[in-house]
């Protein structure tokens, strides 16, 4: 009774853990273009600091420099960022 | 009235220097000036940078804010473009001053060896620029003056500058000895004195010509003009 309990209870939280996303400002120079955007990270990078490791270089290959993350959040914070990142919703 | 001579040469020397150092003096300090300048105007980038730094540092994330601050940076940009011929005008404005600031020093120069100068024609009463001894047209040109002499004036003249020109004062008994070709120890101190005085009789103006043909005591005559004004023709 309590093993299948637990084993739902992973099932259900394994899923939301693996669902990783952070918001980022980014730049390109000349002319100054500056953008916001959310982007999904792995797991094992899912705090600001390895998320900034880790989305650089995926931003380096667009053409964009990351200026900073501002922090990491779950599938329940996309919705309110959708409108404000516009074409950098998961973009990159 | 040797000193004078010298004095005026000494002027036009030190005249040179200052002018050097003062023109050396200006060229470095605008020159410093431009450097200072030019790597304190800032650059294209230093808007963009600023712009990039609002961003990062408040929450403006909305497209619209992202939008109002590109502008802004693009705005900084075309300022920037503006900066760039501001340069060239203050270069131009930078070299204008340095050439008015040499030649006001020149200027200054210049005028101050005048001054010099014309004291000294104050103090000496006359100015010898060129005197030219004519044997042809038994002539001497002092100051594009002629003065007509006799023969033996022109002689004892003709003497005078030579000596003048070897740095010598003659002696009346030198002078009637280069005159007469004999001796000086045969010769008269007294005949070279009357040549002198028949010299400057000819002259006529006796104030002029003692100002020209000078009478250093115990030692003998001398022209007072400096050397590299006179001529023989």
């Amino acid at each position: 009774m309590r093993l299948p309990l637990i084993a739902f209870i992973l099932t259900l939280a394994g899923p939301a853990s693996a669902e990783c996303y952070a918001d980022y400002k980014a730049k390109q120079d000349d002319p100054l273009r500056l953008a916001y955007g959310v982007a999904q990270v792995p797991d094992s990078a899912c705090d600001p600091g390895a998320a900034k490791n880790e989305l650089a270089p995926r931003l380096q290959a667009g053409g964009w420099t990351l200026l900073d993350v501002m922090g990491v959040f779950g599938p329940e914070g996309l919705a309110e960022r959708k409108d404000r990142a516009g074409e950098f919703f998961l973009r990159y | 009235m040797r000193a004078n001579f010298s004095s005026a040469t000494e002027a036009l020397k030190t005249g040179k220097g200052v002018v050097a150092g003062g023109v050396l003096a200006i060229v470095a300090i605008l020159a410093a000036a431009a450097v200072f300048l030019f790597s304190n105007l800032p650059d294209a980038n230093a808007f963009n940078a600023k712009v990039e730094r609002l961003f990062i540092e408040n929450d403006l994330t909305t497209n619209a804010e992202i939008k109002l601050l590109e502008i802004l940076a693009q705005s900084g940009t075309s300022f920037s473009d503006v900066l760039a011929s501001y340069r060239t005008v203050i270069f131009v404005l930078l070299l204008f001053a340095t050439a008015l600031m040499v030649a006001s020093l020149v200027f200054l120069i210049t005028i101050v060896a005048l001054n010099r100068r014309i004291s000294a024609i104050q103090r000496s009463g006359i100015q010898v620029a060129s005197l030219m001894i004519s044997r042809e047209g038994r002539a001497v040109y002092i100051n594009d003056l002629e003065f007509q002499l006799t023969e033996a004036a022109l002689e004892t003249l003709a003497v005078l500058a030579e000596a003048r020109m070897d740095d010598d004062v003659l002696t009346g008994a030198q002078i009637e000895a280069v005159i007469s070709g004999r001796d000086a120890a045969d010769c008269d101190e007294a005949a070279g004195a009357t040549r002198v005085k028949r010299l400057r009789d000819a002259l006529g103006n006796q104030l002029v010509s003692e100002l020209l043909v000078k009478t250093i005591a115990r030692r003998g005559y001398v022209l007072a003009v400096p050397r590299d004004v006179i001529r023989m023709v």
